[in-house]
């Protein structure tokens, strides 16, 4: 994966300093800015891949940097990063072009699976999807284990790209069958275990283990934290 | 005079009293009006007698001597109801003929004229009428007197006509005071029961429109004393909720740095350490969440703008998710078991309401356990329900443990928030919460039923 190149803002330096060092320890490049006016002034001139935009800032406020920043036309992707869960505060920060929201304090796994799926969304044209020894290239429609190619039919490809899509989260069951059926066709919740335990059955033997979450559905789960 | 701090009594006195008082004045004067021309024609009657005794008087034998024929006595003394007494006087005051020792009037009459006054003869009371007459050349004084027999009965019966009205007049008079003073202070009753029947959360002020003019400076001072309140409380819950906010960011610097410490290979030791105050942090983390819960659930301020038709089994997989690492670390089996079923509410208060649920099972049930998380209609109500295979709590306890701080172990991990929380967001959401033992006989299901909700199928 390319060292993308995220913006940090925020003004707590414990926290500032702690997730510079473990996204540093992700492979991501970071830039910490500890004032609304400094990151403004450097997202007008500088490239970045990403935004993680604290709200409570103290001279310009983390919303006013997402308007100016989307008023200059920028599609930079932004996740805030907020202490405040109102529902009116998360509808004001979409509304204003934030791709997500997350509430402090948060999960560390999390955060990174919210900055992955983001990259992801925005740098599809790389179409790569790894999870230890398993990659998918979403381009070529090719997936491998390792060197060796992993052939699988297109509903085998459909969960597993989901699944891959959605690291360290459970993806339901119905999820899956509205993955799976066109608005015609029907699909049992059996019929998804079927194909969950066909991928299940190829992933075994390189150790990527397909987790069941009971009455729920199913997971890759990371092994490391970060 | 404690008593009389009652108004009602207080009226009841001030009314009652003088009407008595000038009942009684009233039954006084009419009583005399009714018996002095009652009087005043026995005593002309008295003067009739003494002018009949003055004509059947004749000479005597001796000079100046007079005497009554024995004829004339019979008819002077004949009367169907009291005794007649007579007594005729010369100028000297001898007794010429008749009662010996009938009272005399007090001051000598002049001739012609008549006189009336009270006396007594033989221990009798007695009205009498004395008069001069000039008989056979020489004045005489006349007096005559009866028995109080007529006038007695006369006066019974002005009283007893008197006492019969009175009393109506009295008993009327307290019926329309008791009536009337009710009648008075019915809003103060009927202010009095609203203001019983409230919750002492509600701080909406009292009274409506049809508050009378001389309670409304009272009610309306009550509602003043009622809005500071609500202000109070409400600025008390703003800050609560500031303060549960401005603990987010540290805590999440404290959470970030210690997971920056874990990615280095610590010895035993200190890897133990930092798992310990991760778990601190979590917990810190929890109580945050919870106390905004409390301040949101609280009913002065719970927004019904926030409420929207909620998909119970959305609520279901997002609590599986978060609870799923931590479920790991126990190596809890948690799952889901999720029905079709919508309700209206609050989705941050009922997602916190069923964390607060699954945090618990997975709290009190033993490593190697399951714990299933899940929403269905139960006797055509919706249902949030997390069912754990631990040990249980006992029937005793079942409601205790929606009571803030109460544990059942006394165990130092949970906050004693929880259930309370769970507890307060059913409520303002109409529903019930209790806890059942699972249909397999071992453990604890905590459910949330929601009442009056549209069932969604």
């Amino acid at each position: 994966m390319k060292n993308f190149r995220i913006a940090l803002v925020e003004d707590d330096q414990a926290l500032t300093d702690g997730l510079s060092r473990l996204l540093r320890g992700a492979q991501f490049r970071v830039e910490g800015y500890g004032s609304g006016q400094a990151a403004d002034a450097a997202l007008q001139h500088e490239h970045f891949d990403l935004l993680l935009l604290d709200i409570g800032l103290p001279d310009l406020n983390g919303l006013d940097v997402l308007s100016r920043l989307r008023s200059r036309g920028s599609t930079l992707p932004v996740l805030l990063l907020t202490a405040r869960d109102e529902v009116s505060d998360r509808v004001r920060g979409l509304d204003l072009g934030a791709d997500d929201y997350l509430v402090k304090p948060f999960a560390i796994p999390e955060l990174l699976a919210r900055i992955r799926a983001l990259l992801r969304r925005n740098h599809n044209l790389a179409g790569r999807l790894v999870h230890g020894p398993l990659i998918m290239d979403l381009n070529a429609q090719r997936a491998w284990i390792g060197d060796a190619p992993l052939e699988l039919s297109a509903r085998e490809w459909a969960v597993l790209e989901q699944l891959l899509k959605n690291v360290d989260k459970v993806v339901s069951k119905q999820q899956i069958v509205e993955l799976l059926t066109k608005s015609d066709a029907t699909l049992s919740f059996n019929a998804v275990e079927v194909y969950v335990s066909r991928v299940r059955a190829k992933l075994e033997e390189a150790g990527v283990n397909i987790r069941t979450v009971r009455g729920f559905g199913y997971m890759l789960q990371s092994t490391l934290a970060a | 005079m404690r008593a009389l701090l009652s108004i009602r009594l207080r009226l009841f006195v001030w009314l009652l009293l003088p009407l008595f008082v000038i009942t009684a004045l009233g039954a006084l004067i009419t009583f005399w009006q009714a018996w002095l021309p009652t009087r005043d024609a026995y005593d002309l009657e008295l003067t009739d007698a003494a002018i009949a005794l003055a004509a059947s008087l004749q000479p005597g034998p001796g000079p100046g001597e007079l005497m009554l024929s024995a004829e004339a006595e019979r008819v002077l003394r004949a009367d169907s109801f009291a005794q007649i007494y007579f007594a005729a006087y010369d100028t000297k005051g001898a007794l010429l003929v008749g009662d010996a020792g009938l009272p005399r009037p007090a001051a000598a009459v002049r001739i012609g004229g008549s006189t009336h006054y009270d006396g007594e003869y033989q221990e009798k009371p007695l009205r009498l009428s004395a008069s001069r007459e000039v008989i056979e050349g020489q004045p005489v004084e006349l007096v005559v007197g009866e028995t109080l027999n007529k006038q007695n009965r006369v006066q019974r019966r002005i009283f007893s006509a008197l006492l019969a009205t009175n009393v109506m007049l009295i008993v009327a008079t307290i019926a329309i005071t008791l009536i009337a003073v009710n009648q008075g202070l019915r809003p103060l009753t009927i202010l009095g029961e609203a203001v019983a029947k409230r919750s002492h959360k509600d701080l909406t002020p009292v009274g409506g429109a049809d508050i009378p003019n001389e309670v409304k400076p009272f009610v309306d001072s009550i509602n003043g004393l009622l809005n500071r309140s609500a202000l109070a409380a409400s600025n008390q819950q703003q800050f609560l909720t500031d303060v549960a906010h401005q603990l987010r960011t540290p805590l999440a610097g404290l959470m970030t740095q210690l997971s920056v410490l874990q990615q280095y290979a610590l010895p035993n030791e200190l890897h133990h350490i930092v798992t310990q105050l991760q778990s601190s942090g979590d917990r810190a983390a929890r109580l945050v969440n919870q106390l905004l819960a409390l301040a949101r659930a609280e009913p002065s301020r719970f927004d019904e703008a926030r409420l929207q038709t909620v998909q119970l089994g959305d609520i279901v997989e997002q609590a599986v998710q978060t609870w799923l690492a931590k479920a790991d670390e126990k190596k809890i089996d948690l799952g889901a078991e999720v029905q079709f079923v919508r309700v209206t509410g609050d989705p941050f208060l009922l997602r916190e309401m069923l964390d607060n649920m699954v945090a618990n099972a997975v709290q009190y049930t033993p490593e190697g356990g399951t714990v299933t998380v899940g929403c269905a209609i139960q006797q055509g109500q919706p249902t949030l329900f997390v069912e754990d295979n631990g040990p249980g709590i006992p029937p005793a306890e079942r409601d205790r443990v929606f009571e803030r701080f109460y544990r059942i172990d006394g165990g130092s991990n949970g906050s004693g928030l929880g259930l309370a929380i769970v507890r307060d967001i059913a409520k303002i959401h109409s529903a019930t919460v209790h806890i059942e033992t699972p249909q397999n006989g071992s453990g604890t299901r905590v459910c949330a039923t929601f009442a009056n909700q549209p069932v969604g199928l």
